[in-house]
């Protein structure tokens, strides 16, 4: 294939995508830190310079680090139960489950993640209601009437209720994923393993882990990257209440920016933002080696 | 790969922040005239409901019948849309000629931007139109002798009850006091109902009980001392009672539990059902009270505290206004447009349509009224004041923590807290 090694029409092939890439990622990134150094609204006609102001604000906001914290639950509840036990689930499905079963379950649990994210809030938030939603009488059929609850209207209890919604939308998505990565993995190892007396708990930890370790790795940076830019779930369901409790920094961002007409200090909430995106997704980067997947047979 | 999606979403969200202050540079307000003469106005507004929207397709296209060379392209968003897609409309190349806002800070965040027209010039030159207003709404959009918004309608408050509730627990006197409504409270929940319906997953739910109930426990001097940041110290008693008072209802069980998670339409469909008694409504809401209860609802006043230092008897509520952008490239289209809408005709036909209060001297037909909002409307033209909703009235950040405060109140914080952390940002907003 000549073609491929001609680089000056592969440049050419590439352009356009560059260009997409510099005028919508790279130019609105390096834009955001510029106008963080500004104080100005979405309407305003001036720009006043303040300089590194908002940044000295903004490592003394309490409410920006407590923001901080609620996305660190995020991400923590969410590598537990989307990569830990959606993998469990992938293993389980892969192995135990026979595969026309597997093929039903898959699609069941895929079901949440291709709802709209609104209608979703909406869902959980009348499902969450006391007064008219099904968490609470189903906890008092099973016996738990006593932890019946006003979930997202009590600040101790909201944040993890908003994080529930998203394990329940997305652990069934992480589980397909895992899937296609097990489908490279040939059953002959599982089947061997068997025959060597290995149980599932065995060949889970012996086989399936070190088999997919790529995807388990890039779905780990994905959940966490996730879990700080998360948004709509917030806004959706309490948009930051009761209080300020489950304020995340992307719905304080919002707040300040389009609420407290403080452009500049929410530009600067953004770059903390990208800041914390950019770390993870480097050491995905480097962690994720390409050529060795590859290798590996293509896996995602 | 909706992870992914999400990724790129939360990019893209910084992408529309630089967006909206790129397209900033290149304003050019509002709509354009076209080669055979017709002008176009953008006319944006927050009733996007269908017998809303029904209403002003037709009156708009009474008024463009009437004037050809004019064309207005209307454009309508939700309560909580509205707020940020004026501010970014009005910093984009899309910006709205005319458009909607609230009273109070919400209309002088635009004066100070620059993006409002002085309208003194036009109300001066057509006395009879200045006049025609109820001149406390139009005051409220006067700063510094100069106006620059035209009040549309206005909302002021009233407690809705469902006279079936009140007949089943043996209410036959409607509370005038404070000390009342609680024994009609206690009465309610003696039946097993919810007294008093409280939906306040959005704060300023609660937040207009505390413009109410400031208004009556707090000296008037004192509160427009606060109120303006001129005073950032928000030490006066009356602010802490106010919270307590709110705070007592919900310990009490006279509110719903799930007071902070129950939505706003939840608590008005509460009420409708029977399944609670009382809800503090706005006023252009009575129709759907009608329209689901015939003769079974009613209204009384906000019970009045005795030997509460505040006013008595004013308004709570504030005037929907309509600004014209300064940057518009047809002020004077928009300005006929604007008396348009203040019309007799268009604002009697608001009141019948819609049931909303007129903000001019406009006479209307009793037998197109609502008894119910006739009445009201009645009674605030004699009302010795207003008191306009707290979260327009006051600085956005200072309102953002009294806001959270409105939530917090029930759950994890004293009143006492929360009025020292409004004192703190106040002095915080009023230094800068």
């Amino acid at each position: 294939m000549a073609i491929y090694k001609n680089k000056k029409i592969l440049a050419l092939f590439l352009l356009p995508a560059v260009i997409l890439v510099v005028f919508l990622i790279f130019l609105p990134v390096l834009l955001n830190i510029y106008y963080s150094f500004f104080k100005w609204t979405a309407y305003s006609k001036t720009m006043d310079f303040v300089g590194l102001k908002y940044y000295q604000k903004l490592f003394t906001d309490g409410e920006v680090w407590h923001a901080f914290l609620n996305n660190v639950k995020y991400a923590v509840v969410s590598l537990i139960f989307q990569v830990g036990l959606g993998l469990v689930i992938a293993h389980i499905l892969n192995v135990v489950a026979s595969r026309r079963f597997a093929t039903a379950t898959r699609v069941i649990i895929f079901i949440p993640a291709v709802i709209s994210l609104t209608a979703i809030g909406l869902l959980w938030v009348i499902a969450y209601s006391p007064s008219i939603g099904f968490i609470n009488p189903l906890l008092e059929k099973i016996g738990l009437g006593a932890f019946a609850h006003d979930w997202l209207g009590d600040s101790k209890t909201a944040m993890w209720a908003i994080i529930m919604v998203s394990q329940w939308q997305y652990t069934g998505e992480m589980v397909m994923l895992y899937t296609v990565g097990l489908q490279n993995v040939p059953t002959e190892i599982y089947e061997s393993a068997k025959i060597d007396g290995a149980n599932s708990v065995q060949s889970f930890f012996k086989i399936t882990i070190p088999m997919i370790k790529s995807t388990i790795l890039m779905n780990t940076t994905v959940t966490i990257i996730g879990a700080f830019m998360v948004f709509d779930e917030v806004y959706v369901m309490t948009s930051g209440g009761p209080g300020k409790s489950t304020e995340v920094l992307a719905t304080t961002m919002y707040e300040t920016g389009f609420r407290m007409d403080n452009m500049g200090y929410a530009s600067s909430i953004g770059v903390l933002l990208f800041a914390i995106t950019f770390i993870f997704s480097f050491i995905e980067l480097r962690l994720y080696n390409v050529k060795e997947t590859m290798k590996g047979g293509g896996k995602s | 790969m909706k992870r992914m999606m999400k990724k790129i979403g939360g990019l893209s969200l910084c992408a529309v922040m630089c967006a909206a202050a790129l397209a900033g540079c290149g304003n050019s307000g509002g709509g354009g005239s076209s080669s055979d003469g017709t002008v176009t106005i953008k006319f944006v507004h927050k009733f996007p409901e269908e017998q809303r929207m029904a209403y002003f397709e037709e009156i708009i296209a009474d008024f463009e019948e009437a004037n050809p060379n004019i064309k207005i392209e209307m454009t309508a968003y939700g309560d909580e849309e509205i707020k940020d897609k004026t501010r970014v409309l009005l910093g984009s190349a899309d910006a709205p000629d005319i458009f909607f806002t609230w009273s109070g800070e919400r209309i002088m965040q635009y004066v100070r931007s620059g993006n409002a027209l002085d309208i003194t010039k036009y109300l001066d030159e057509d006395s009879e139109w200045k006049d025609s207003f109820n001149q406390v709404m139009l005051e409220s959009c006067n700063k510094d002798g100069a106006y620059y918004a035209i009040p549309w309608d206005y909302s002021s408050k009233e407690v809705v009850y469902n006279k079936n509730v009140f007949e089943q627990a043996g209410i036959t006197e409607l509370p005038t006091t404070w000390d009342e409504f609680l024994d009609v409270c206690q009465k309610i929940k003696d039946i097993g109902v919810t007294p008093l319906a409280v939906g306040n997953q959005y704060s300023w739910v609660v937040c207009h009980f505390m413009t109410t109930l400031n208004g009556k426990l707090v000296p008037e001097d004192v509160l427009n001392a606060n109120y303006t940041l001129e005073n950032t110290e928000f030490s006066d008693p009356g602010y802490a009672e106010a919270l307590d008072m709110m705070k007592e209802l919900y310990d009490q069980g006279y509110t719903n539990t799930d007071i902070n998670s129950c939505t706003w339409e939840m608590s008005q469909a509460m009420v409708k059902e029977g399944t609670a008694g009382m809800v503090y409504e706005e006023v252009q809401n009575l129709t759907g009270y009608e329209d689901a209860l015939g003769e079974d609802w009613g209204y009384f006043d906000f019970p009045e505290i005795e030997g509460a230092s505040g006013e008595a008897g004013y308004i709570t509520g504030g005037p929907d206004v309509f600004m014209v952008n300064s940057e518009s490239a047809h002020p004077d289209e928009a300005i006929t447009f604007l008396k348009y809408l203040t019309s007799d005709e268009v604002q009697s036909k608001m009141v019948y349509d819609l049931g909303f209060l007129p903000t001019t001297d406009v006479e209307l037909d009793e037998a197109q009224c609502l008894p119910e909002t006739l009445e009201i409307i009645e009674k605030n033209l004699n009302a010795p004041g207003i008191h306009e909703w707290l979260d327009c009235a006051i600085n956005q950040t200072v309102a953002d923590t009294y806001l959270s405060g409105c939530q917090t109140i029930f759950d994890n914080q004293t009143s006492e807290q929360i009025m020292q952390s409004v004192s703190d940002i106040a002095a915080e907003a009023a230094s800068e």
